[in-house]
């Protein structure tokens, strides 16, 4: 089934009830009727046939026909931390948050002190705007069911599977830490001004640019062997604040990155290697962007680019995907 | 099987006495987290972070078995 339909497409699957995730441009999206779904913004996709940009059809993840039951609800920053407690027994909650808002921020900060929060698969997107339209246009969000909009609330469609099938989450991040210093922050955060290198204060911009560091390239944290990067967004030639894709924790050691020479080939090398078939996959709207995706294929793990990736946390240059299996009793 | 909260290797978990080779990214995560509240040594906050991994590991029973064995080894 190709992966990118039209309006018409999309709106005769809502109409047959069929469960599902959407991702396209908001005059699209905005042309769907109410049923089970929930979507945001954003106009790049990784398709069967290659990275593309569109403003004319929408990505759709189907979910499977034996999901047993959604529920899609709206959460403003002030009650996202009640997303664990609306968790289903056993399910999965797929989110989707505007970018740049009040919602996206705390998310990102403090989703993983919130209690519960890792108990159940939460995977998702942040929402965005093609790039050339970030100063004129706003992300947002849909919930399907109820035909509310939002550009700083998160939409969650929270969905139960059957008894004996379980949702897994994991990620494909081909960045890991160079060997290079070890960068520590202060504080939580999505900008930074000082930091420590190896334990010696500094202002990080100094640091990057002495070091002529190629900001394309991710910080990357190890979180109990799980390489997460935070990316760099830009240096204030005046401030010296440096700002991220993702905030840096206080605690965390994060080294630069090591290059990834060809990142298609090497994400199609590491999915063959896993041997998945994604029944939903997101990637960075940097990794489009850096690694020149236009046209590129990265094997069967379609889905959006996005401005931020979740596997529970806000990930940045990675790619997230979800595969449902059946437990052996 | 998952064992008491009062074990002692709970502890060992959370407080980063230990490295761990975790198979769930969730599992992962958590730990880290945990490990951030709890590098302050506040006895408090080590009971906390211990009642939370406990309860990720009883929501989580059929998809961790690796991982619990990780933690505690075959027999508990």
């Amino acid at each position: 089934m190709k992966s990118l339909k039209s309006v018409v497409e999309v709106s005769a699957l809502i109409s047959a009830g069929r469960m599902m995730l959407v991702a396209g441009d908001e005059a699209l999206l905005r042309q769907l009727p109410r049923g089970l779904w929930v979507g945001g913004t954003i106009p790049y996709f990784m398709t069967d046939t290659g990275g593309v940009q569109s403003d004319t059809q929408l990505y759709v993840t189907l979910l499977p026909e034996w999901c047993l039951e959604a529920e899609a609800r709206l959460y403003t920053p002030e009650t996202l931390p009640q997303v664990p407690r609306d968790y289903p027994a056993n399910g999965i909650s797929f989110i989707v948050i505007p970018a740049g808002g009040q919602a996206h921020a705390r998310f990102a900060k403090d989703g993983g002190t919130w209690p519960g929060f890792f108990d159940r698969p939460l995977v998702g997107w942040i929402a965005g705007v093609a790039l050339e339209d970030l100063a004129t246009c706003k992300p947002k969000v849909f919930n399907g069911v109820t035909g509310e909009v939002s550009q700083d609330a998160a939409c969650v469609l929270h969905v139960s599977l059957p008894r004996g099938m379980v949702a897994r989450t994991e990620i494909i991040n081909l960045f890991t830490p160079g060997p290079g210093d070890v960068i520590t922050f202060e504080g939580d955060g999505f900008t930074a001004t000082s930091c420590r290198v190896n334990g010696v204060s500094r202002v990080l911009a100094d640091y990057l640019e002495e070091r002529k560091v190629d900001t394309h390239w991710p910080l990357v944290s190890d979180f109990s062997g799980a390489c997460l990067n935070v990316s760099f967004q830009a240096i204030n030639p005046v401030t010296r604040e440096v700002t991220f894709y993702a905030p840096v924790f206080a605690g965390i050691e994060y080294r630069l990155a090591s290059p990834v020479e060809n990142y298609e080939q090497a994400f199609v090398a590491e999915l063959e290697r896993r041997e998945v078939m994604p029944a939903f996959t997101c990637n960075c709207v940097l990794n489009y962007v850096y690694a020149e995706l236009k046209g590129k294929k990265t094997g069967h793990a379609t889905g959006p680019f996005t401005f931020g990736e979740i596997a529970w946390m806000l990930l940045n240059q990675t790619a997230v995907y979800v595969t449902f299996e059946r437990l052996t009793p | 099987m998952i064992p008491d909260r009062n074990d002692p290797r709970w502890l060992e978990f959370v407080s980063g006495k230990r490295k761990y080779e975790l198979q769930n990214l969730s599992a992962r995560m958590l730990l880290t987290r945990l490990r951030l509240r709890t590098m302050h040594g506040d006895p408090v906050v080590l009971q906390q972070a211990i009642s939370a991994a406990s309860e990720y590991f009883e929501r989580n029973e059929a998809t961790t078995h690796a991982d619990v064995a990780a933690i505690f080894g075959g027999a508990s």
